[in-house]
């Protein structure tokens, strides 16, 4: 990771104004995940950095649904397994978070079911999501739905992420934890990258702000 | 000796009075008078135990409640958890409210809401909770993340890291005359870094101390410290720098 993408503790302070006292809050609660708690050593031993994009999106965020929800239901929206969330397929496409092309697509390859499970909803969203960036067409999004399908449990617990990427005409998808070291041959070409991890918590924002 | 484990939804009770084993299971109430060894997991509704008690594997209770020495081999998840004596956790410890008088030591990390020792707590990896009262001695070896400390002590204390809100560490009341004969032994606080809005320490021996409000007791040796907007210090307490930020 470079230099510029992190940023030190007491610049994140300065810059976002929060206190000692609710960076360690939000760290109890789960709201900043433990890992991006970046510990290097410095001429005063060691400081902690964080990867700067990630954290000043995360804590803008967290300071401006904090007044409406508590920090535990904030816990929740960060937090990417999937909770006892279940809701009618119609539901979704009434509430506009997925439109009704990608929802016969999904019922094509996965047949129809009258209620689904938030990572069914995770799936959807996410081909839902690739389908309107137009980078993908049908037929590889039911490819997609296949892998999200099969490795469903991998991102319920931990941040994904996933890339379309073609070859000579051939399509191929990635789930990975982390694509930060990836390297391919020349004549392959990155189509559209996604994190899965950002899909569920703008799912879980969209549920939350129709509930209402 | 009474040991049984049904699967039925209702529970029953296994007791251990005098001398016993059993091999863990699933119990409405685990209770245990003399001496115990369960050579396996263990789940229930209460756990009582006085005595002395050996568990190789894990526990998961609603309430825990001993006196005596117990030495659990893998974690331990409880909502409370009540301690007379000698608890030794190896693996990971996390509970609602802990209610200390002796001494307790986990092996890896510590969750908890409310923390109350009289005693000693040790901790082998990061601890956090959101109130923490100690009399006694604290020794976390890793970050502690607190919201609220209290710390009261009666011997040395450290921590690698502390991280919180409201913190306030001194002195324990002792013997006066003995405490100036062996200053150095009784008692200081020795920490990497202190970070937190309301700080009050004293006899603390710390690279950095950042906060908003810093006040300094007696006895303190700061490398660094760095305030928002109040710094106040005893004349016995040593710093070699100090920097306002504005923020």
């Amino acid at each position: 990771m470079n230099e510029d993408e992190l940023i030190s503790k007491k610049e994140l302070l300065e810059w976002t104004g929060i206190s000692y006292g609710q960076l360690y809050r939000w760290k109890r609660k789960n709201l900043i995940p433990e890992d991006w708690f970046i510990r290097k050593s410095s001429y005063t031993g060691q400081e902690t950095f964080f990867p700067r994009e990630k954290i000043l999106q995360r804590i803008d965020r967290i300071k401006n649904m904090k007044d409406g929800l508590s920090l535990d239901e904030l816990a929740d929206v960060f937090s990417p397994s999937s909770d006892d969330i279940s809701l009618g397929a119609q539901k979704l496409v009434e509430r506009n978070i997925v439109t009704q092309t990608t929802l016969h697509l999904y019922e094509e390859v996965q047949g129809s079911q009258e209620t689904l499970a938030f990572s069914d909803m995770v799936c959807l969203f996410v081909l839902e999501k690739l389908l309107q960036s137009g980078e993908m067409t049908q037929g590889e999004g039911k490819m997609l739905i296949h892998l999200l399908k099969e490795h469903e449990e991998h991102f319920a617990s931990r941040p994904c992420e996933v890339v379309l990427f073609r070859k000579m005409g051939v399509t191929s998808f990635v789930l990975a934890e982390s694509m930060e070291h990836i390297y391919f041959d020349k004549g392959v070409k990155w189509v559209v990258r996604m994190s899965v991890t950002a899909c569920i918590e703008e799912l879980k924002m969209s549920l939350n702000e129709r509930e209402e | 000796m009474t040991a049984s484990n049904n699967e039925n939804v209702k529970f029953s009770d296994m007791k251990i009075m005098g001398n016993g084993s059993s091999a863990g299971g699933t119990f409405n109430l685990v209770k245990i008078m003399g001496d115990a060894e369960i050579n396996g997991s263990i789940t229930c509704n209460a756990f009582k135990c006085m005595g002395n008690t050996q568990v190789r594997g894990m526990v998961s209770t609603g309430g825990f409640n001993c006196t005596g020495e117990i030495q659990i081999t893998e974690g331990m998840r409880s909502e409370s958890a009540k301690l007379n004596g000698n608890l030794r956790v190896l693996g990971e410890l996390s509970a609602k409210l802990i209610t200390i008088n002796g001494e307790l030591s986990v092996g890896q990390r510590m969750t908890a809401e409310k923390v109350k020792v009289n005693g000693t707590l040790s901790v082998a990896a990061d601890c956090q909770c959101e109130d923490m009262t100690i009399r006694g001695s604290l020794e976390v070896d890793g970050m502690l993340n607190v919201e609220h400390l209290q710390l009261k002590m009666h011997g040395s204390s450290k921590a690698r890291e502390v991280g919180g809100s409201k913190l306030h560490v001194s002195r324990g009341f002792s013997v006066p005359i003995l405490n100036k004969l062996i200053t150095s032994m009784e008692g200081t606080f020795q920490a990497g870094s202190i970070e937190g809005d309301e700080l009050y320490l004293e006899y603390t021996i710390a690279k950095i101390v950042r906060g908003r409000h810093v006040t300094l007791g007696p006895g303190c040796e700061i490398g660094l410290v760095e305030y928002a907007e109040e710094f106040k210090y005893d004349p016995s307490a040593s710093v070699s720098q100090v920097n306002q930020i504005i923020v």
